[in-house]
């Protein structure tokens, strides 16, 4: 079974370093980055199936990196990982398939949620 | 009867006449009989029968002689004859002659009498004894007619009617040949005959009466001629009696004496055989004429007979009282005398000595016209002479004599007797004997001189009298309603009825010390004066006297005690003598003087005078009691006017009816109220029209028949009247009365007379509809108020400056539990004691008028707590004092405020949590991350551990297990929980500021809360703190609730906070015989979803229950819960769902939260 590639996308290094972490452990192929900007350079050069993005980023917000992500690999899908309660899906980001169940509210008692989740996506199975 | 008289004179002297004759002459034999009955004397034709000589004859009884077989018959008739009194009776008998040979003789017997006595008896008689024989021997008719001779002899001779009957019977048989035979007299002129003798089958019919019609033919009877029934069978006038059945043949034969029918002779045949011989009707017929002329002699004879007892007894009379004549005569008391046919006084009274002063035994026996001395002074006839000769045309000196067949009557003057003269009245009469011979004549002398003065007396005075009635007749007609006028009227009429010369009339004057003259006639002048004054200081006396009589009569008047004071001033220069005055009075009281005086010689005032006088002085009275009267009638007429008047022109309809039910006022108000002119009403019953369509009783209708009892059956609403003591009042709408509907007052009151019969009713109608219709508004208005003000859900009390209820309304009643009419009058706080504390504030609103408002008041009741805004608002107006207080229950509000605090306490909690949490969820977050991947590196499930510790020359066991020895799994995993909590802090922080909308679904709530009950039970701080499984849970689901639009999760957090809550609050009071106890309802309520926790832990105080919504508010001790769970439920329902929720605690009972969660979306 090939390895499924996920990008986690967070600021706040403690959270993506435990994030990858717990995603190494559970033997995904992990890479991080810290802004949005950075992101979209790893997103050209690599493919990635799903993508992990905080919503708060320092440059562009996180709508418009999964925005700009999709339009580069149209066929990653996206996880939600804010600190935001009042989050609202924009019109844009539901048009290309993200529903409630792609939020994860941090902070995260329990990773095995995102796990549960990337493993439903990269099936092809809505969330 | 004088002409029977001299018949029965003359047939008894004939039959006298006859006996001398027999005596002497004749074959007849005649003897003489003493009254013992012995002969004394016999003539030559007795010896010739007896065939003895005189000797043998005289001195023996006569019924020695008499056949021994008839001597009792003889005796019987002779005795008969003596005590009847008959003088002459026949008889037929056997004698006993010397050789012994039948002698019949056939005798009369008459009485001889002297005097009164009888002496003895006469006898005539003859022998018949050939004839007996002839007559037994002779059946041949032919001989028959001399035995019809001597038949009619023999009838002749009797007297008596029962021997003529018998005779006429036999006769009649004998003649006619058969023995059934009767005779029937007719007592009286046209009654029918009766039987009186009968033989054969008639004998039983003695006594019985012919009816004329049935048994004797008209023919007979009114024929007078006898009449043969030959077939009598088939006769149609049969008699009805018994045996006459058997009659064949009848005859009848009228007879008469005089000019009618004395009676029937009837013969009838029996049997077949038998028929009348011509002759036998012819000899029944002269023997018919033959009894009617007996019977007649006998009828004569018996009325002789008493003609002459009676003519005998007046002689006797006559001559015994001969002597009382005198004295009779003098007895009576008229003068009167008589005198014989020789013109010799033979009377002559005490009266006639006492008139004439000549004595009785002067004049008596004295003729040649001694009684006209007395009178005539002379000689002469008088009327008693006249009525000797029977002369009633002497006129000489009676002038018109009067006669009444034989008296005379006459009246006559003598100047010259007596004084002035005297008159005489004469009635004289002859006197007769017996015979009718004039003897004498009786004259009665009347004095009339005196009767006759008196008589003029009473002529002149009636004459008088009549005048005055006239006058008084004419006074009485004089019309007094001018009393000027009728007073000089009645004194002229006065003046002249009496002739007197002056006639006045007087009256008193106010205090009766005046008389005044009203009219005084003078008959002289023929004037009349007035205003003549006489006061009783002048005439004293007089005034005095008229006090006490009813009339003066002064002849003297100058003189009179009682009149003198006039003398001088009056009566001298009028030359008054004498006065009459009588007295006008009027009810027994003196009010005047009607005074008549005359001039000239003295007069004496007459009685008729005097009464005159005294009735024109009543008219007088009368005309004045007329006049007033009138004049009284007139002011009560005017009253009645003015009082009809009033009534008319009153500004209040008016109606009068009287006792019969009809209209007698219908004022002016009343046409104009009802529409209709009196002139329609007036007199009518149609009083009911003015109000109603059909005739019906109206209340004055109701007055006048006293049927106040049926006022119910014609009025709604009436009433005893509060006006008058027996009036009535009703009143009500009455619908198109001119127009429109109108509502009207009657008034009706009964009006009595003096005897308390009720004579007439009047009514007062008014029209109050203007007045009416306000009132109505008025109550309208008042009712439309206390409406609004019960409608009000403020309680809302009136009250007085004591503070005293006056009014209080519906909801007050309700909330009190007192009724307005018990609420009334009563003092404020004793109703409402949660008001006491603000007695202060009420009175001083009232005082300062001003509105005073007290909010939230406090107060507790079984259901919970209550707050209540009070409102005083004095009332300003300045006759109306006291206030009007508001008292509303604002607790929902206060609630409601309250959660809204809650809300926006939490709201700005979560306000500052969504800005907050975000900022920590980030550290958190990491904190958690790396406690998990910490766990997990040091697991040896996880295949790079195992690697990367054998990298390190250690096994992943050792590595753990220096980590379990030091403790550090613990410490990482008691990092993680902190981590937690804080992260559901935030979380919790969080909510609050979370928008509604999310996750919203259609969920069963029943199931909801279910699954939250196990949950609760699985809780790990339930589970270790407090045991919620030994808790009682009681669900009370409601199946009618459907599915409720809402955020499952969301509402079980809040069940599950509520779950907790209780069973904390149990487990801390472990309050010992108390089964802790949680009950959960959910149902459904209008629009809501009404879900119930309710425990019966140890409840809350007030001030904790009110703020146990508040973030962060809590009683747990430090350390323990954060307070934020039941701020958050509270948030979730509230804002996230739109409902609401509460709670409500009794310390020591428990405590009930109560969420309502709207059912369906609502759409902001």
């Amino acid at each position: 079974m090939p390895p499924i590639h996920v990008l986690v996308v967070d600021d706040e290094d403690v959270v993506c370093s435990n994030v990858i972490a717990f995603l190494e452990d559970e033997g995904f192929d992990v890479v991080s980055a810290s802004s949005g900007e950075k992101a979209l350079d790893i997103i050209a050069s690599k493919k990635f199936d799903v993508g992990i993005m905080d919503m708060r980023l320092p440059g562009i917000d996180g709508n418009t990196l999964i925005l700009k992500s999709h339009e580069l690999q149209p066929d990653m899908k996206f996880l939600i990982h804010t600190g935001s309660t009042n989050y609202n899906l924009p019109r844009a980001l539901t048009d290309i398939g993200l529903s409630e169940n792609n939020i994860f509210q941090k902070p995260l008692i329990d990773m095995g949620v995102l796990v549960d989740a990337i493993q439903k996506l990269v099936k092809g199975n809505n969330i | 009867m004088k002409k029977n008289n001299s018949h029965t004179s003359r047939n008894f002297e004939e039959s006298e006449f006859q006996a001398q004759y027999f005596l002497q002459h004749a074959d007849d034999y005649i003897y003489r009989l003493n009254a013992q009955g012995i002969i004394t004397y016999c003539n030559p034709a007795v010896e010739r029968i007896l065939k003895l000589p005189r000797e043998d004859i005289i001195g023996k009884n006569y019924l020695e002689f008499v056949h021994p077989d008839f001597r009792e018959e003889i005796v019987h008739h002779h005795l008969s004859q003596w005590e009847k009194g008959l003088p002459s009776t026949h008889s037929e008998f056997p004698v006993l002659t010397k050789d012994g040979s039948d002698v019949w003789v056939e005798q009369i017997v008459q009485v001889i009498q002297e005097g009164n006595t009888t002496t003895g008896f006469q006898a005539i008689g003859r022998d018949i004894t050939r004839r007996k024989h002839t007559e037994d021997l002779l059946k041949n008719k032919n001989d028959f007619l001399s035995s019809l001779h001597e038949t009619t002899l023999a009838l002749i001779h009797r007297l008596d009617t029962g021997d003529i009957l018998r005779i006429i019977t036999d006769r009649s048989a004998a003649l006619a040949g058969t023995g059934h035979v009767f005779a029937a007299l007719i007592d009286k002129p046209g009654t029918p005959p009766v039987i009186r003798s009968a033989s054969g089958i008639f004998t039983g019919h003695i006594g019985k009466t012919l009816p004329p019609e049935e048994t004797v033919t008209d023919k007979v009877l009114t024929e007078e001629e006898p009449f043969v029934h030959t077939d009598y069978t088939n006769s149609r006038t049969k008699l009805p009696w018994d045996q006459c059945e058997h009659i064949t043949v009848f005859a009848e034969i009228p007879f008469k004496a005089g000019p009618s029918l004395s009676g029937i002779i009837g013969a009838a045949f029996l049997g077949t055989e038998h028929n009348f011989e011509r002759e036998s009707i012819q000899y029944l017929n002269q023997l018919g004429q033959i009894a009617s002329i007996a019977l007649e002699n006998a009828r004569l004879f018996s009325n002789g007979q008493r003609e002459i007892a009676r003519r005998m007894e007046i002689e006797q009379e006559l001559r015994n009282s001969r002597s009382n004549l005198a004295d009779i005569i003098n007895y009576l008391p008229d003068p009167t005398f008589v005198i014989d046919n020789d013109g010799t006084v033979i009377a002559w009274n005490n009266a006639m000595e006492d008139l004439t002063g000549v004595s009785e035994k002067v004049i008596l026996e004295k003729g040649n016209h001694e009684y006209s001395l007395p009178f005539y002074r002379d000689r002469r006839p008088m009327l008693i002479d006249f009525a000797l000769e029977n002369n009633t045309h002497e006129k000489d000196t009676y002038g018109e004599i009067k006669a009444d067949r034989d008296t005379l009557i006459a009246e006559i003057y003598i100047p010259f007797l007596g004084a002035g003269g005297t008159y005489l009245w004469e009635k004289a009469k002859p006197l007769y004997d017996s015979y009718n011979n004039i003897v004498g004549a009786i004259e009665t002398v009347r004095d009339l001189t005196d009767r006759k003065k008196a008589e003029e007396n009473l002529r002149s005075i009636t004459q008088q009298v009549i005048r005055n009635q006239m006058a008084l007749n004419s006074i009485s007609r004089f019309d007094n309603t001018d009393l000027d006028d009728f007073l000089g009227k009645v004194t002229e009429t006065a003046s002249t009825t009496l002739h007197t010369e002056r006639v006045s009339i007087w009256f008193y004057n106010g205090d009766r010390s005046e008389l005044i003259c009203a009219d005084m006639y003078i008959a002289g002048e023929n004037s009349h004066k007035q205003g003549i004054v006489y006061t009783s200081n002048q005439f004293r006396d007089y005034f005095r006297a008229v006090e006490s009589h009813r009339i003066i009569t002064a002849p003297d008047a100058l003189t009179d005690s009682r009149t003198s004071e006039f003398a001088g001033p009056v009566f001298g220069p009028e030359h008054i003598s004498s006065v009459m005055d009588v007295t006008i009075r009027m009810s027994g009281k003196v009010v005047g003087v009607l005074r008549h005086e005359h001039s000239g010689s003295r007069r004496d005032w007459s009685l008729e005078e005097q009464d005159f006088a005294t009735s024109v002085s009543d008219a007088i009275a009368l005309a004045l009691a007329s006049n007033e009267r009138k004049a009284a009638e007139d002011a009560l007429q005017e009253q009645k006017q003015f009082t009809e008047n009033l009534i008319q022109n009153s500004a209040l309809a008016t109606i009068v009816i009287d006792n019969t039910h009809r209209v007698m006022l219908w004022n002016k108000a009343c046409e104009i109220l009802t529409g209709i002119p009196a002139s329609e009403m007036v007199g009518t019953d149609n009083q009911w029209k003015a109000f109603y369509t059909a005739k019906r009783p109206t209340l004055p209708d109701l007055m006048i028949d006293d049927l106040t009892s049926d006022l119910g059956k014609y009025y709604d609403v009436f009433s005893k009247s509060v006006l008058t003591s027996s009036g009535w009042h009703a009143e009500g709408w009455y619908k198109n009365l001119g127009g429109m509907d109108r509502y009207i007052l009657f008034e009706a009151t009964p009006i009595t007379n003096n005897n308390g019969e009720v004579i007439a009713a009047i009514e007062n109608i008014q029209d109050i509809t203007a007045l009416k219709i306000t009132q109505e508004e008025v109550m309208r208005i008042r009712s439309y108020l206390k409406n609004i003000i019960d409608s009000m859900p403020s309680i809302i009390v009136g009250v007085d400056t004591n503070v005293h209820i006056t009014h209080w309304n519906l909801e007050a009643e309700k909330a009190a539990g007192i009724s307005e009419e018990h609420a009334r009058g009563r003092l404020l706080t004793e109703l409402l004691p949660e008001l006491r504390p603000q007695l202060n504030t009420i009175e001083t609103a009232m005082r300062m008028k001003c509105a005073q408002k007290v909010e939230r008041i406090h107060k507790t009741r079984d259901s919970g707590p209550q707050w209540l805004d009070i409102m005083v608002y004095p009332l300003i107006e300045d006759n109306v004092l006291g206030a009007v207080i508001r008292i509303d229950d604002v607790t929902s509000r206060v609630r409601i405020e309250e959660m809204m605090v809650q809300t926006e306490k939490m709201m700005s909690v979560g306000g500052l949590a969504a800005g907050m949490a975000h900022e920590i969820n980030n550290p958190l977050g990491g904190i958690l991350l790396g406690a998990q991947n910490i766990i997990r590196r040091i697991s040896p499930d996880i295949k790079q551990n195992i690697i990367a510790a054998e990298q390190c020359g250690v096994s992943i066991e050792s590595v753990r297990s220096y980590m379990e020895s030091r403790n550090i799994i613990h410490m990482i995993q008691g990092i993680r929980e902190m981590g937690e909590r804080a992260s559901k802090i935030v979380a919790n922080m969080l909510s609050f500021s979370r928008q509604s909308g999310t996750k919203f679904t259609h969920a069963d709530l029943g199931e909801l809360i279910n699954r939250t009950i196990d949950l609760a039970a699985n809780d790990y701080d339930l589970k270790k703190k407090y045991d919620f499984r030994h808790i009682a849970i009681t669900k009370d689901f409601s199946s009618d609730l459907p599915a409720v639009y809402c955020v499952e999760t969301e509402i079980q957090q809040v069940i599950l906070n509520l779950l907790k809550n209780s069973t904390q609050a149990l487990g801390e009071s472990a309050v010992s015989g108390k089964t802790p106890h949680i009950i959960l309802r959910l149902r459904k309520n209008d629009e809501n979803a009404v879900i119930e926790v309710e425990d019966n832990g140890p409840g809350m105080e007030e001030e904790v229950r009110k703020r146990v919504f508040e973030p962060f508010y809590t009683t747990k001790e430090v350390g323990t819960g954060t307070g934020l769970g039941l701020s958050v439920s509270y948030f979730i329902i509230t804002n996230n769902h739109r409902g609401s929720m509460e709670v409500s605690s009794v310390p020591g009972t428990g405590t009930c939260f109560t969420i309502y969660l709207p059912i369906q979306r609502r759409n902001e």
